[in-house]
């Protein structure tokens, strides 16, 4: 697993085509091959998110090289399950099933997990009076952590 | 092996995918020795249970029937919360990326394709939507449907569980038992 995260961090640091640092502009979108943007963030000193370029412009003959003071972050380490999730409006129910059962403290811990995340769409054939079962009575929320559970693989 | 099938299905986006899937099945063959996924996480290939070489013909089939949806990408904004639904399809850049990835960083290239036409689905019934979200503490594959596990008292095994017809019918299911249990 860690392998992949090594991957996804080192290729944060790569983009296609050669970019001098002429031709950085302020809030510059960089792609970078991790399938993730990198911000630059400023020109002067230039930064690209909250690494500083302290050597720019460093030729070789398949490309560019520009020195940074730290190791840009991606997603897949800036993000815990439950903080990807949180705020998305896909998930919205999975999010407030895995609160009231108290899995969203799991999915914030060290892990690793899998989840199975259904979008929001998936619960749309469960009518108000089940879902007020599952998430109000004791029995109801035994259930409901039995199903959620059984879409998380530790 | 798994993965080496996993990589192959996940080049499947490239514009040029047929050329990039000979390639990448050569270099991944030797990336997946260095990058072997602990047993605690379920990569997508390995929840198919299909045999390796089912899963290879999979993604060739893929290619030749699909061509163009294969230039969807997931885009994750930096600074923010990675946006998981969003696509994109910028076949000048996924372009660009393959030519020069060919020879460059490829035996690690192969992990940021994120491939949402892969058509896996889990118990007949759940289709993975969007497989391989890498995060901190895991990874999220996003699912259409609710996955209704076997009854507690039951020795089905996840794999051989009941197959529903449809989401409906699973939903339906899952409802039936919940009332019943509320009801003793």
């Amino acid at each position: 697993m860690w392998g992949a995260h090594l991957a996804d961090i080192l290729l944060y640091h790569m983009t296609a085509n050669k970019t001098m640092s002429t031709d950085l502009e302020q809030d510059m979108e960089l792609f970078m091959w991790n399938y993730e943007f990198a911000n630059i963030t400023s020109l002067d000193p230039p930064m690209i998110n909250n690494a500083t370029i302290t050597a720019a412009d460093l030729e070789a003959d398949n490309g560019v090289v520009h020195v940074i003071d730290k190791v840009l972050l991606p997603s897949s380490v800036m993000y815990t399950i439950m903080g990807a999730i949180y705020d998305d409006p896909d998930f919205s129910i999975l999010v407030s099933l895995l609160n009231v059962t108290g899995l969203n403290e799991a999915l914030s811990g060290p892990g690793p997990f899998t989840l199975f995340a259904p979008m929001n769409d998936a619960f749309a054939g469960i009518d108000n009076e089940t879902l007020t079962y599952l998430t109000t009575t004791e029995e109801g929320l035994a259930e409901l952590t039995y199903i959620l559970t059984y879409h998380v693989g530790k | 092996m798994i993965e080496v099938c996993h990589r192959t299905q996940r080049c499947t986006l490239c514009s040029k995918a047929l050329l990039s899937c000979i390639l990448h099945l050569t270099i991944l063959l030797f990336a997946s020795i260095i990058f072997l996924p602990a047993d605690t996480i379920h990569h997508t290939s390995a929840l198919t249970g299909e045999d390796p070489m089912q899963m290879l013909n999979g993604a060739w089939a893929l290619v030749t029937s699909d061509g163009h949806n294969m230039t969807n990408v997931t885009h994750m904004e930096n600074g923010t919360k990675p946006m998981m639904r969003q696509w994109g399809s910028d076949d000048d850049l996924i372009g660009s990326l393959v030519d020069t990835f060919v020879d460059a960083v490829t035996d690690v290239l192969a992990y940021v394709f994120y491939a949402p036409d892969m058509n896996i689905t889990i118990n007949g019934n759940v289709t993975v939507e969007l497989a391989d979200i890498l995060l901190s503490n895991g990874i999220v594959h996003v699912i259409d449907s609710i996955m209704i596990p076997p009854e507690k008292n039951e020795t089905e095994t996840m794999g051989n569980s009941t197959m529903m017809d449809d989401e409906e019918t699973a939903v339906a299911a899952a409802e039936a038992k919940d009332i019943d249990g509320g009801m003793v």
